[in-house]
């Protein structure tokens, strides 16, 4: 490997990255595995908005570690080192969405703490504000079509040169652009002009309507079989930590009407957010238990949020 | 000739807002910029798109600071259990 090489592999001490390199392409795992430390956070956290979902996260990362270890000695020199993986873990998450094409969502980002504390001493409420944004952006991040959600994901959250960034996602520089163009602009229209140019002038506005947490609804109607109005009760109750677990839920409610009959009432952002939930756990352990517990099927209305008062 | 004639200014228009995120990807040459900017600067639709995308691109950078994603130890699993199972074999053609 020339000099020349060494230096776009991308590593702090590219001569120290040369020799592990060639240990690891002489089949020394545990070079290899210093070889690619530097670049694990990256690869995961690029792996986990990717798939939206930590578990297969994991497993997107664990096989582009393997792909890459078997296929080292291709590795050249071509592109750096961390753009080589980044491509390899781009076209894991997405065999792996393929495989799980089931779930039409995404769902799992509890392990992304949304951080409070600020380095800027902003007011509480603005602090609120740039939070509840945050939450929208991650929300129609995961509503984007994969290629669009890759091109953002690389090059804007993670700063990827466009070349990289293109690399990574396995088109050229001018397909990439445009796509990356066209995904800020769905982002755009998504969280509303008026949100982001406060977020953008730091001038204390609270969002009016730029962003819809609950656009869209279910009321799910549940008549319960004699004598098993309190199983059903319980079932109810413990479905709320399932319903926890999707971040495009915005509110969930399940309620009694009376003596048998109960009902869900949900709010979700938009359409993709109410597909995800009744694609999802709640709805799957409610049909396996409906035989069971209810007198009748459930009886699912859609419905139009006009107006609403959420938790900050 | 200094009039304004619609046409010119709303092919600027349609032109700036087709160019906003290569303004902020720094691919316009100067003058492109320029054009982008004086026509930004007399509509208020523009001027609006310009910081709203600057907002979402801010925005979009610090998520990744906020959420400081940690790979878990699991990531070499399959890589260790596969060197121990079969090394790979040498590269022959020894130019790495």
């Amino acid at each position: 490997m020339t000099p020349a090489m060494a230096r776009r592999t991308g590593a702090r001490l590219p001569v120290d990255e040369i020799a592990l390199l060639a240990k690891a392409q002489g089949g020394d795992a545990d070079a290899f595995e210093q070889l690619s430390r530097p670049h694990v956070d990256r690869l995961f956290a690029v792996a986990l908005r990717l798939v939206g979902d930590r578990v297969e996260a994991e497993d997107v990362c664990q096989e582009t570690m393997l792909r890459a270890w078997r296929g080292i000695r291709r590795f050249r020199g071509g592109s750096t080192f961390s753009t080589w993986l980044h491509r390899i873990a781009v076209n894991e998450a997405s065999r792996s969405l393929k495989k799980g094409a089931r779930r039409p969502l995404p769902v799992d980002l509890r392990g992304e703490r949304i951080q409070t504390g600020s380095t800027h001493t902003d007011e509480p409420a603005r602090r609120a504000e740039r939070q509840e944004l945050r939450v929208a952006l991650r929300m129609a991040l995961l509503a984007l079509p994969l290629p669009h959600r890759t091109a953002v994901v690389l090059r804007d959250i993670h700063g990827l040169s466009t070349r990289e960034a293109a690399e990574a996602a396995g088109i050229g520089e001018a397909a990439f652009k445009s796509r990356l163009h066209d995904a800020r602009l769905r982002l755009r229209a998504a969280l509303g002009d008026e949100a982001l140019t406060s977020a953008s002038s730091r001038v204390l506005t609270p969002p009016k309507g730029g962003i819809r947490m609950a656009a869209v609804g279910l009321f799910v109607t549940l008549d319960a079989r004699e004598g098993k109005e309190d199983d059903l009760a319980r079932f109810l109750v413990s479905a709320r930590p399932l319903v926890e677990q999707e971040p495009l839920t915005t509110a969930w409610f399940a309620v009694r009407l009376a003596s048998t009959r109960f009902a869900i009432f949900d709010a979700f952002p938009n359409e993709r957010g109410r597909e995800a939930h009744l694609a999802g756990d709640v709805a799957a352990a409610l049909a396996k238990r409906a035989p069971e517990l209810l007198a009748q099927p459930p009886r699912v209305e859609t419905l139009d949020v006009l107006a609403d008062k959420l938790p900050a | 000739v200094t009039t304004v004639r619609p046409s010119a200014a709303r092919n600027d228009h349609r032109w700036a807002q087709r160019h906003l995120s290569h303004y902020f990807e720094g691919d316009l040459k100067a003058r492109a910029r320029r054009r982008l900017e004086r026509h930004a600067a007399d509509c208020a639709d523009c001027s609006r798109s310009l910081r709203a995308m600057k907002g979402l691109l801010r925005l979009l950078a610090g998520l990744d600071g906020h959420d400081q994603v940690r790979a878990p130890d699991s990531i070499f699993d399959r890589v260790r259990n596969d060197a121990t199972a079969s090394r790979p074999e040498p590269d022959l053609r020894g130019s790495a």
